[in-house]
């Protein structure tokens, strides 16, 4: 019966040739589109790492003249006065490398006798707290770490899991940016400072107070939802301390949000696009098969008198079908397949996998049940009418 | 009007080779109406297409209308099919979208310089001999057999041809339609002088025309 | 002729509803996603005002500076000669950038390498800053851009009422404001009759000099809420001698062809800066970043390579695979039901032929009748598409930028129908227009 159907589908191999070329550009757009959204969707699915419910962030500049030892004053008196409002839980501070903003600041090298790469966020003693980071072994920044020899940091799970393997993690002494000695206070789930779909988990939170820098940003939590007059208060306080009024409180849900909005909008519009081709492909599959097996009326018709039954008349045509399918899909792996292997895309092999899968899934699935309609209309042909016709 | 020299066809496959038309001479004069008949399979068809100009034989030489048309390409050849020839099939092969009118107005839109009234009188003209006039808004599917037949000689004399060729005009029709055809074509034979060549099954068709030749296995027999 | 084909046609769709459903399915979606990428391509990279001169335009947004140390590379050949060792030493000294720091040039620094540059016709400095407000217990935010009077003659605003400032107020320092529409109604309440109100950003007060439209897409360095005289900005910012600070310069080339001169002029610029000092003074390499309008565009999406050039080069051919792979699809899946529709019409083809029609008729004919079928199909897209443009601008999937619908896309539409319809009708109406008359005579009509 196989080795029959494949005879068949070679004498006619001009005209299944449209329909393998179909099948295997559907694999390889479904297949695309379902790596980059299993890849996107991988990354949601694991936490962030910090809180952004009633967290603000405040982009601040300290003018050129005012001198340093004003400028620490101004940063003491900012989260004085701040955590004068009962509104406000906390304040930290720390560089303009803030979740959300695609800022970066990264080192990488070997000099510790194996290959590590970070970005690093500047944190001052409350930044952890105020951001509700989850310390998972070792402690949190404290007081000490202001007079300690070598700069304490937090880093992240991800990163430990990458380079440290067995070695040491907490209270252990690194070369790290710069060359310079630092120390590890602790380990923290995870930080996806460019939001919930980054694959971003080498990071580490640096022990850096923000005494005399000119730039710097103010992490701000509340208590609860408040309203833009509240905000106008803490926008007031600020501009009171550092005299000058140009600068803008952002709320680190929204960011967050808005951020999450530049992978949905288009995961959507990929799907919705994919969804109209495979539809499309279907309807156009169904209209194709309906014909080709109506064209075919009297071989069925010669088929069914030499003592085929239904149920074989209808396999045939389902299995032929397949088979070109299969085809496509063979050819379409091969292609898909050379991502993995020659990893042109720096993504895990396992996404792939998924899409693989998928896509074939998807495929089979459409190519059965249009085929499936015609055949059976084949299979109830009648052998006596069929042969008349011709 | 047409002189066929020595034409042999011959279908090759793979595997075989099979001889439909060995050795045919055939001398048809004008306003002549002859007949061609033979079993199944004897290649009767295949010498009326080699007429037609719409197959080639494998060799010898054809002369229609005063004009040797051997070496022809492939759009002389449209053309001179176009301008000389009208065609009548067993099976009518009208085209079920258009209608009766635009049926018959066919062979004259492949034509240049007629302009859209003229192919409508002319094709209006054709319908009047065939005596469809009234049905010219009609569809195919709204027709009997021999008023479809009736049509697709219409369409077959509208370009005035020097030639009709007829493949079994009458197969798919009963007896009395099949005369009634029979006698549009005697009438088209007579009072226009075209010549006609027909190939039939059926003897008494075959009688009414001015000569019969007769096939067999690719040979002429009489 | 076309009369004819044109009946038959139409004739044939209504005949074959699912055939033509399925068809029309595909033409039409396909057409409408075409025509939204044109749409938005025509908004954000066409020359609508106030881009009209956008093709003649370079942008120095940053300037990088680089540390780069010289590493001494010494290799040694070692060969025997008649005995005795000779050994042959090659030093070298290959570059490596140790170091980089990228930003915003300063006013100072635009101030003295970026003006006059040989062969601009004309040029503008800018900065750009934000404010935070509370209006009626409502926070705005609205985005300034800070310029000079010769902005307004490089992008073509247009005024609903008012102007812009001149060079004398500029000059001056006047407080004066250009709004946008939508910035009025966010302040005022009211799109116009705000002229010679007055509006407050950090505690300064600015009076309105002008309203111009709301451009319809959003380029940070174009578009703003305000618009005010650069000379507001604090004596700080103005007399500082760093080299990095938050300045752009867009040049406006007299034609694109003098756009790679005046990227050469500020690379030679570039070379010849030696200011190297105070938090630079470790740093020895300057570079201008310049890029015009459509490689800035470009870089936003893709930013691997150094060179802008390449990284536009690398959008384009994303998107051109994309774009094909998206219509390739629709096509084959339109040819394979095209060869199904038109198999049927085998008789058709041979009583044409037989009557005189040549292959190239043929071919015309079924060709014309797909063109039919695409710009039904086209129009349905047409149609669905600006419903989409619709649903896009009112749900602000875009942000600010809203998609027009003009002639010019119309136009691309019609262009793409053109497109669609004979690529796919031809491989099918080629098979059939070779086909044999006896073999085409030959299917049965059913």
């Amino acid at each position: 019966m196989i080795k029959h159907i494949l005879t068949l589908i070679w004498n006619k191999k001009r005209s299944n040739f449209l329909l393998f070329l179909e099948i295997f550009l559907a694999f390889i757009v479904l297949f695309s589109v379902l790596t980059l959204v299993t890849y996107n969707l991988r990354n949601y699915s694991t936490p962030i790492g910090f809180d952004t419910e009633d967290v603000w962030v405040a982009y601040l500049e300290i003018d050129e003249s005012v001198d340093s030892l004003t400028n620490i004053d101004m940063k003491r008196r900012i989260k004085q006065e701040l955590n004068a409002f009962p509104e406000i839980n906390g304040v930290g501070y720390s560089n303009s490398c803030v979740p959300f903003n695609d800022s970066n600041n990264a080192f990488g090298h070997r000099e510790n006798g194996f290959r590590l790469f970070s970005f690093v966020i500047e944190a001052d003693v409350d930044y952890p707290e105020v951001m509700d980071v989850n310390v998972v072994e070792g402690r949190t920044f404290n007081e000490s770490d202001a007079y300690a020899k070598h700069t304490a940091v937090l880093i992240t799970q991800g990163l430990r899991d990458q380079y440290f393997g067995d070695r040491e993690v907490v209270d252990s002494i690194y070369l790290m940016d710069n060359d310079e000695p630092w120390k590890i206070v602790g380990v923290i789930d995870a930080y996806k400072y460019h939001g919930d779909f980054s694959d971003e988990n080498r990071v580490m939170l640096k022990y850096e107070p923000q005494l005399e820098s000119r730039f710097f940003s103010a992490l701000i939590e509340l208590n609860g939802a408040v309203g833009p007059e509240f905000e106008e208060k803490v926008n007031k306080a600020i501009a009171g301390v550092i005299n000058r009024s140009d600068f803008v409180i952002k709320h680190l849900k929204t960011e967050r949000e808005l951020t999450s909005r530049e992978y949905w909008v288009p995961i959507i519009a990929l799907f919705s696009i994919c969804g109209f081709l495979i539809l499309n492909i279907a309807l156009g599959l169904f209209g194709v098969l309906w014909y080709n097996i109506n064209k075919r009326r009297p071989e069925v018709g010669l088929r069914r008198a030499i003592g085929a039954t239904k149920y074989s008349i209808s396999s045939q045509f389902i299995l032929e079908i397949l088979f070109v399918t299969f085809i496509g899909l063979l050819v379409g792996l091969f292609f898909a397949a050379q991502l993995p292997i020659l990893k042109l895309v720096d993504i895990e092999n396992i996404n792939y996998y998924y899409a693989m899968g998928g896509a074939m899934g998807i495929i089979i699935t459409v190519v059965l049940i249009c085929s499936f309609y015609p055949s059976q209309q084949a299979a109830r042909i009648h052998p006596a009418l069929a042969l008349h016709e011709d | 009007m047409i002189s066929l020299q020595n034409i042999n066809k011959v279908y090759r496959t793979k595997t075989i080779e099979t001889l439909a038309l060995n050795e045919i001479n055939l001398e048809v004069s004008e306003g002549e109406f002859l007949s061609i008949m033979g079993p199944s399979g004897c290649g009767k068809s295949t010498l009326l297409n080699i007429i037609g100009l719409i197959d080639e034989p494998s060799s010898g030489n054809i002369t229609i209308a005063n004009q040797t048309v051997n070496g022809y390409n492939s759009k002389d050849m449209a053309h001179f099919r176009n301008e000389k020839l009208g065609f009548i099939f067993q099976s009518f092969h009208l085209i079920n979208d258009l209608s009766v009118i635009d049926n018959v107005e066919l062979p004259l839109l492949y034509r240049k310089s007629v302009s859209a009234s003229e192919r409508r009188r002319l094709a209006e003209e054709a319908l009047l001999k065939v005596g469809l006039k009234n049905r010219m808004s009609h569809f195919p599917a709204q027709l009997s057999g021999g008023q479809k037949q009736r049509v697709a000689i219409a369409r077959a004399i509208v370009g005035k041809p020097n030639i009709i060729l007829a493949d079994e005009p009458t197969g798919n029709l009963d007896s009395a339609m099949g005369n009634e055809i029979m006698n549009i074509l005697l009438q088209l034979n007579q009072e226009e002088k075209t010549t006609i060549v027909m190939v039939t099954h059926d003897e008494s068709m075959a009688r009414k025309t001015n000569r019969l030749v007769r096939l067999f296995d690719g040979a002429q027999v009489s | 002729m076309l009369k004819n084909y044109f009946k038959l046609a139409i004739k044939v769709l209504g005949r074959r509803k699912f055939f033509t459903f399925v068809s029309l399915f595909g033409i039409s979606f396909t057409l409408m996603i075409l025509m939204l990428i044109t749409a938005f391509l025509q908004t954000e990279l066409g020359s609508d005002a106030p881009m009209t001169e956008k093709d003649n335009l370079v942008y120095l947004p940053a300037i990088s500076i680089k540390r780069a140390v010289k590493d001494t590379v010494v290799e040694r050949d070692t060969s025997y000669q008649e005995g005795i060792m000779i050994v042959d030493s090659t030093v070298t000294y290959p570059e490596r950038i140790n170091s980089h720091s990228r930003s915003n040039p300063s006013y100072y620094f635009v101030n003295k390498y970026g003006r006059d540059v040989v062969p601009a016709k004309n040029y503008s400095i800018y900065n750009n800053s934000s404010y935070d407000f509370f209006l009626n217990s409502k926070k705005l935010t609205f985005r300034a851009l800070l310029t000079d009077e010769r902005f307004w003659e490089i992008y073509d605003f247009s005024f609903v009422e008012g102007q812009a400032y001149r060079k004398t107020q500029v000059d001056n320092g006047e407080a004066i404001v250009v709004l946008t529409q939508k910035a009025c109604r966010q302040y005022f309440g009211q799109e116009s009759g705000v002229i010679g109100k007055e509006v407050v950003f950090e505690g300064q007060t600015y009076t309105v000099s002008g309203v111009i439209k709301d451009p319809k897409s959003f380029h940070v360095y174009v578009n703003a809420e305000a618009y005010i005289p650069y000379t507001n900005l604090p004596p700080a910012v103005l007399g500082g001698t760093g080299l990095m600070d938050g300045f752009e310069v867009v040049y406006q080339a007299h034609t694109p062809a003098d756009i790679p001169k005046i990227k050469k002029e500020l690379e030679h610029r570039a070379n010849l800066f030696e200011e190297f000092r105070d938090d630079y003074a470790t740093y020895n390499r300057l570079e201008m970043m310049s890029y015009t309008f459509r490689e800035r565009y470009a870089d936003n999406l893709y930013d691997e390579d150094d060179d802008p050039a390449q990284n536009l080069k690398t959008v384009q051919w994303l998107l051109i695979f994309l774009l094909s792979l998206f219509v390739i699809l629709p096509v084959l899946n339109l040819v394979n039901l095209n060869i199904s529709r038109i198999m049927e019409r085998s008789s058709e083809i041979g009583v044409r032929k037989a009557f005189g029609a040549h292959s190239s008729n043929i071919l015309f004919q079924f060709v014309f009748e797909n063109v039919i079928l695409t710009f039904i199909g086209g129009l349905i897209g047409f149609i669905l598409a600006i419903g989409m443009i619709k649903l896009i601008n009112e749900s602000h999937v875009l942000y600010e930028t809203t998609l027009g619908f003009n002639f010019k896309i119309f136009f691309y539409s019609f262009l793409i129908c053109l497109f669609f319809g004979v690529l796919s009708g031809l491989l099918p109406a080629y098979k059939m227009s070779k086909v044999h008359i006896v073999n085409a005579l030959k299917q049965n009509q059913r």
